[in-house]
């Protein structure tokens, strides 16, 4: 790896049927429209979705640190796919961009955040039907984990508000409307040099539309 | 524009060019269309049942192209391996557990081999699971190959999903054998960029196809059989030796890096006698007693497939260009690829990196032994046999202490860019309850097990009798899981009552009664077998046949059940639906119970009246997945802009006494503030509303909404 280019790691954690797959597709389509963006490898775990199993997507980008070469006037669009190998795999300590679309999986995945890294994070709580009774000691100690987390991490940057909540008012308000997409728009407010605002939108207005 | 595909039939065209985002799956099929494939065979497994399901609409536009959704993998095995020896491209694709049932089949196919000639080789396709995330065991299929000897070509990329089912063709038709491509679901699902170029399609007219008579060659009987083994092992020598001309060496094997890349053996050196508690492990606790001396060392890193890109990725991450070879044909070994990147790099130590068994690691080993030269290697002594391999894990070993021939050692350049997650973080991960996957809301099994269990405990009240229960695979396997607790084994598909004949035979009836269940798919499958075999027997058991109409857990395949209203407006709809209560009947003198899926109080009568009958009994649960039927109702709403829609809801008059929320256990039923509530986004009140059936507060309420829809939404 040149030294002009690093990895920028993104997790999406939540529970099946929550729509973590599609932000994970999302964000590998993003990759053509960052010309930062060298290439990207992704891996997504399958068969839980509407299960209430935990589910999670992992893109990895390859960045550019020097003058931004815009792929589409590359080779008709190409990535180039041949000359670099690396893992889809998710690094422990190494995500750059968590958007957890629910509590307990974050909580589950926050040995994977990057100190410095940046967590999108939904209050929202599902508890595993299949460890109910578990759930009271668990619940109890939800603020005391989030607080570890904070303690182990001063640096990670924790964005959290029921978002379930808040689409579910909007939704009453006026039309439909999904988790994934939702949290995805409030990454527009969060300022990463990755993620300029008008990119991000051609992005998601053509990826939703 | 999109880079994913818009539909599948795009990977179907062949002037398509430049980059679309594809999965290694449907990179798999892109590779078959453009080898010009024209028979493709299968049965559905995770990782790999994408594979049919894409090929489907291929074969579904193109008279020329066929497709054999099969009732198990031997079948689909054979009919690829009848269509090649009919004149055509054929692959056949399944999970790694299929390799156990092909394996009968497979061992004479290599004997008897393909005609290579007539350009009509015989591709296999087979998905690992090392990880066990969607199978019941991590079996390495690669060790078929030490006895069957089936070649093996293993993809590092997405976009080489796609290039090898060329090469792999074009292997098969110079050694004249079927060849097996395989990956690991971390390949499979896994999602990268293809390069798509124009590609001329050829294919093999019904005027040119014809079964070619070689008696020789496919009677593998007395002196034919003993002729035919000796070919294979000669091919095969002549393979792992380099004597065809491929295109080129590219095929088999691949060499990186520098031999002035050179890594830091941190060496170290116990001065004092360490005590019982204290471990080499924790260098930070025992440095006062160990020394350290460092030394440079060339190290050689050999692996394949998802190996590969993590040894590619641990030369980034420590920016040491050390020597790697990558092999693509990992059977037969290359024999010249160890012996050229000996040559070439003359490494000390060498690292072999690969999931479960040390299979490269002893082929390796065998031709160091013979050369003969020694070098130490770091295999599967280090490296973990269980799960799937990752680049922390690999790295993480690499960096602390390994003991090799006597000597204690890391390597510097991988401590220096390790990075652990603190242990506090580690500990709130281990604290959270793994979510066991249950059923989809709306999902009659749900409602079968909800029944049985209350069935069999009130049985187990009056009788004292203890159920025991046969697991099988399907979507009812997760019937395994709390609250239901319906599972006493899960073996492989077929085992539910295969292993239920055994257990009915031993058991004290007064004390113990069994339920063995199948589902519709795996009834045909190999369930079958196993029900004649205790009708046989006239043994008591209660056989639940759960048919939702689909194979549901692998993406929704037909199966030889679904009702003909319900079959795929496709290829494969041969307007032929195979009863299971005229099989079962057919079968001799056996009680049939037929069961309503959302009539829960009723099954729950049925099932406790059937525990008592004597001999093997059926119930035979009928009830479409409710997720395939709310698409399909949904897709004819959408066609009118007036809806009706229906809402299940929970009213102030529910006490949370858990019936539904923990005993029926929907997962629509969730608990915000303190109360219980059905989320409106995931309930399938249409389709459902069993919740409404069990509530003994009559808490539930439903509500039915004409809604004007907006169909640009």
């Amino acid at each position: 790896m040149n030294k002009l280019e690093k990895f920028y790691n993104i997790l999406i954690v939540g529970v099946g049927g929550q729509g973590v797959i599609t932000l994970g597709k999302f964000f590998q389509e993003y990759a053509f429209y960052q010309p930062k963006i060298i290439k990207f490898a992704a891996i997504e775990s399958r068969g839980v979705s509407q299960r209430e199993g935990s589910v999670f997507a992992s893109i990895r980008y390859l960045v550019s640190n020097n003058s931004p070469k815009n792929n589409y006037e590359n080779k008709d669009g190409d990535l180039d796919d041949k000359s670099i190998f690396f893992s889809g795999n998710p690094p422990k300590g190494q995500i750059h961009l968590m958007i957890a679309l629910e509590f307990f999986e974050f909580l589950r995945n926050a040995n994977y955040c990057h100190p410095q890294g940046i967590v999108l994070l939904n209050l929202q709580q599902i508890f595993p039907k299949s460890a109910v009774k578990q759930k009271i000691e668990i619940s109890q100690e939800t603020n005391s984990y989030l607080q570890q987390i904070r303690d182990a991490l001063p640096n990670l940057r924790i964005i959290s508000q029921n978002y379930s909540e808040m689409l579910n008012k909007q939704i009453k308000k006026s039309s439909n409307g999904h988790l994934n997409s939702y949290m995805l728009s409030q990454l527009l407010d969060v300022n990463i040099s990755l993620f300029p605002a008008h990119i991000l939108k051609e992005a998601f207005n053509n990826f939703f539309s | 524009m999109k880079y994913h595909l818009s539909h599948p039939k795009e990977l179907f065209i062949s002037d398509l060019n430049g980059s679309r985002i594809l999965t290694g799956n449907e990179a798999f099929v892109r590779g078959l269309f453009e080898a010009n494939v024209q028979f493709l065979a299968t049965y559905p497994g995770t990782p790999a049942s994408e594979i049919g399901d894409l090929w489907e609409w291929y074969a579904d536009e193109n008279p020329e192209i066929f497709y054999d959704l099969s009732v198990n993998e031997t079948i689909a095995f054979e009919a690829a391996v009848g269509a090649a020896w009919s004149g055509v491209r054929a692959a056949v694709s399944f999970k790694h557990l299929g390799m156990n049932l092909i394996s009968d089949a497979l061992h004479a196919v290599m004997y008897s081999g393909i005609d290579g000639k007539r350009k009509a080789g015989l591709v296999i396709l087979c998905g690992g699971d090392p990880d066990i995330n969607s199978s019941t065991n991590a079996v390495d299929i690669r060790l078929f190959s030490y006895h069957s000897q089936l070649p093996i070509l293993e993809p590092s990329s997405i976009q080489e999903c796609k290039d090898i089912v060329k090469d792999a063709f074009n292997l098969s038709e110079m050694i004249d054998l079927p060849v097996m491509i395989y990956f690991p679901s971390q390949i499979a699902h896994a999602s990268g960029v293809v390069n798509i170029s124009e590609v001329k399609i050829e294919l093999i007219s019904k005027l040119k196809r014809k079964f070619q008579k070689n008696p020789e060659k496919l009677l593998n009987a007395i002196h034919w059989a003993k002729k035919n083994q000796s070919m294979l092992y000669s091919k095969i020598f002549k393979l792992a030796h380099g004597y065809y001309k491929l295109k080129s060496h590219d095929l088999r094997w691949e060499i990186k890096g520098k031999n002035t890349s050179i890594l830091t053996k941190n060496r170290i050196i116990i001065n004092e006698p360490l005590q019982d508690s204290e471990s080499i492990d924790n260098l930070n606790k025992v440095e006062d007693q160990v020394s350290f001396e460092r030394e440079p060392i060339l190290v050689g890193f050999i692996g394949s497939g998802l190996g590969w890109s993590l040894i590619e990725e641990l030369s980034l991450r420590v920016s040491v260009d050390f020597p790697r070879l990558r092999l693509k044909l990992t059977y037969p070994f290359p024999i010249e690829a160890i012996l050229n990147f000996i040559e070439q790099f003359e490494p000390e130590l060498l690292v072999i990196v690969e999931d479960l068994e040390p299979f490269l690691e002893k082929e390796i080993q065998e031709i160091l032994y013979q050369i003969p030269v020694f070098i130490p290697i770091i295999g599967k002594k280090s490296f973990p046999r269980v799960g799937v391999l990752t680049p922390d894990i690999i790295h993480n070993i690499l960096a602390n202490p390994l003991v090799i021939q006597d000597e204690t050692f890391f390597f510097q350049e991988f401590q220096d860019h390790l990075i652990e997650p603190s242990s506090s973080l580690n500990h709130i991960a281990s604290q959270i309850p793994v979510r066991e996957p249950t059923f989809c809301p709306g999902c009659s099994h749900r409602n079968v097990f909800y029944s049985l269990r209350k069935a069999v405990n009130l049985y187990y009240k009056k009788t004292g009798k203890e159920p025991i229960f046969g697991g099988d695979i399907g979507c009812y396997t997760m019937s395994m899981s709390k609250p239901y607790e319906t599972m006493d084994w899960l073996i492989c598909m077929g085992a539910g009552v295969g292993i239920a004949n055994g257990v009915s035979h031993i058991i004290d009836p007064d004390k113990q009664h069994v339920i063995a269940m199948v589902g519709d798919s795996t009834f045909f499958h190999s369930g079958i077998h196993g029900i004649i075999n205790l009708i046989k027997n006239k043994v008591d058991v209660l056989v639940v046949i759960l048919d939702n109409f689909y194979c549901a857990m692998t993406g929704h395949q037909q199966s030889p059940s679904t009702p003909l209203q319900y079959q795929n407006n496709s290829k494969i709809s041969t307007g032929i639906v195979f009863s299971i209560v005229e099989i079962v009947q057919s079968l001799g003198d056996v009680f049939i119970q037929k069961m309503d899926g959302y009539s829960i109080k009723l099954m729950q009568n049925q099932f406790y009246k059937l525990f008592s009958k004597p001999g093997v009994k059926i119930a035979l649960v009928q009830a479409e997945c409710a997720l395939q039927k709310s698409r399909r109702k949904n897709k004819i709403k959408s066609l009118f802009s007036k809806q009706k829609l229906t809402y299940l809801s929970i009213s102030e008059d529910c006490t949370k006494c858990d019936e539904c929320f923990r005993i029926l256990g929907c997962t629509a039923i969730q608990e915000r503030s303190e109360r219980y509530y059905i989320d409106i986004n995931r309930c399938l009140g249409d389709e459902c509303a069993s919740c409404l059936e069990i509530c003994p507060n009559s808490a539930i309420q439903i509500t039915h909404i004409i809604k004007e829809m907006n169909n640009n939404e």
